[in-house]
């Protein structure tokens, strides 16, 4: 426990979070759970120490694979350790320790190995093997001499009732080297295999933002091309706007001429007008007749006005013994036609 | 693949489990850019084929719409004074026109006034807004009935076109000492508009 990384960040330690994941992927790589070394992973050929002697062609056909020595039964001893599942970022201090507490050699006299062998609860089992460096020692002379120059990876490890359990520190790591090959191999492939399903599932993208630089491209020649001929259009539109504006103004404004003559024919001679005024459609007129209701009448009769009504009442002016009036109407629709 | 799974120890669930989820953020960006460019292009695309087309056809009718556009300014000619006149020059020589009309009609220009209605300024007045400055000129005139309706005969067949907005006409009062009263002769006030194209 010794050697935690000190990793912190804003005052946290994020050293248990490393160590979990660096436990984490140790599971990935070489977990039983898992599968991935079982998956990739040669298969490993296991020989008793006390029949290595007896075999002496195994070395020549075993070439290229890993092999591990089983140490005889009567040089191990083995014991069992339980631990949380949560401590599992601690197990090597934990075997280490327990290894100390339990070996009948002294620490530098002895070497060991661990495996998890149940998980189950909550809890770990984990099964430890204790061997005495001399005998271990030896147990790689017999191999080497067994296997003489064939470059064949060898490793010591112990049978117990659960497991094979190999012995730290006695281990070659050419072993792993197809493991990580396969592994390697396997991973390529499958980049491969993405790569390639990217590229066709974006072939459809490509040829469409192709198609669309393309109509870019031809939107550009064609307004260079055409410049002139829509600033002609554009001038047309504005023209027409205006033109249609403009007819709109002239005709909503009676042309007051035949207005005029209108009324003029319509006034019986015995009617004098002294003011006529028109706006916004609405004809005013005043002026001095015999029956004044007579003109309003003739006025409502002609059909030429709409509304004709006097806003104030007729009087007699007696010093020309005629009516005066005023008259308002609106100029009608039919009057105009 | 979950009975799998739940059996994995805990840190190897959680590696896998980033692994994973890596993988899938890393495809699912990749699919959301692809589908990005992809509406992006069609959308560009939806978006120039019609203009291209539009552009086409303008090619394929261009005499006609020379021709138009020829034919619009023409009648627009007709109906407005060009932008290219000065508001305030063409607005005083509508000014002299008029005045001009009056007198060769035989009417007696009593007074006239100029003024200048901006597109802002006739937002609120009917017709013409927004396109077009209104130059309007009242005009106080005397004279008989002929030469009213000579006056306005003329108004009528001016170019660039004329309305006459209101009218207000009255009989002349003449005072005793002028003597030969007569009933023929009027006082008349109107505002007559003529448009120009604004700025």
């Amino acid at each position: 426990m010794s050697d935690l990384n000190q990793l912190d960040l804003f005052g946290l330690d994020l050293s248990r979070l490393y160590r979990r994941a660096m436990l984490g992927v140790h599971q990935v790589l070489w977990g039983d759970e898992v599968g991935l070394r079982a998956w990739f992973a040669p298969a490993i050929t296991y020989h008793r120490l006390e029949d290595i002697s007896e075999t002496e062609s195994v070395a020549q056909e075993s070439s290229g694979v890993s092999l591990q020595v089983l140490l005889p039964d009567s040089q191990v001893l083995g014991t069992r350790l339980t631990l949380p599942a949560s401590a599992e970022i601690f197990l090597d201090e934990a075997v280490t320790a327990h290894v100390q507490s339990h070996s009948p050699f002294a620490n530098e006299e002895t070497c060991w190995g661990s495996k998890i062998i149940d998980r189950s609860g909550g809890s770990l089992s984990v099964e430890i093997i204790i061997v005495a460096r001399a005998t271990a020692d030896a147990a790689a002379s017999a191999c080497r001499q067994w296997l003489g120059s064939a470059a064949v990876p060898f490793g010591l490890s112990v049978e117990t009732s659960h497991a094979y359990v190999p012995v730290n520190g006695y281990q070659d790591t050419r072993s792993e080297e197809p493991y990580f090959r396969n592994l390697k191999r396997f991973a390529l492939r499958l980049a491969a295999g993405i790569a390639g399903i990217a590229f066709i599932s974006a072939i459809p993208v490509i040829w469409s933002w192709q198609t669309a630089e393309h109509y870019r491209e031809l939107l550009h020649e064609t307004e260079q091309r055409s410049a002139e001929i829509v600033k002609v259009r554009e001038a047309l539109v504005e023209a027409q706007e205006r033109v249609s504006e403009a007819n709109e103004f002239f005709s909503s404004n009676e042309t007051y001429r035949p207005w005029l003559h209108k009324v003029a024919a319509i006034t019986p001679d015995e009617v004098y007008l002294y003011r006529l005024s028109i706006k916004n459609d609405l004809l005013t007129v005043s002026g001095l007749a015999v029956n004044a209701a007579d003109y309003q009448a003739g006025l409502v009769e002609s059909a030429l006005f709409v509304d004709v009504t006097a806003p104030a009442a007729f009087t007699l002016d007696n010093r020309v013994n005629r009516e005066s009036f005023t008259l308002t109407m609106g100029l009608s629709a039919q009057g105009e036609q | 693949m979950k009975v799998w799974f739940d059996r994995l120890p805990l840190e190897a669930r959680w590696v896998i489990g980033a692994a994973l989820a890596s993988v899938s953020a890393l495809i699912l960006a990749f699919l959301v850019e692809a589908m990005t460019m992809l509406a992006d292009s069609l959308q560009e695309r939806g978006r120039h084929e019609p203009r291209i087309a539009r552009m086409l056809g303008y090619e394929a009718t261009a005499r006609e719409l020379q021709a138009s556009a020829r034919e619009f300014s023409r009648a627009l000619e007709t109906l407005a004074y060009p932008e290219t006149d000065d508001a305030n020059t063409a607005g005083a020589r509508l000014q002299q026109t008029l005045r001009g009309f009056a007198e060769e009609s035989g009417l007696i220009v009593a007074g006239s006034q100029l003024a200048i209605i901006s597109p802002e300024d006739s937002e609120e007045e009917k017709g013409a807004d927004g396109l077009f400055d209104q130059l309007a000129v009242d005009l106080s005139l005397d004279g008989p009935p002929l030469a009213l309706d000579a006056f306005l005969v003329a108004v009528s067949q001016h170019a660039p076109a004329l309305a006459t907005v209101s009218i207000d006409i009255q009989r002349k009062r003449r005072s005793r000492r002028e003597g030969n009263e007569t009933l023929e002769f009027l006082t008349i006030r109107l505002r007559v508009v003529a448009l120009r194209v604004a700025a």
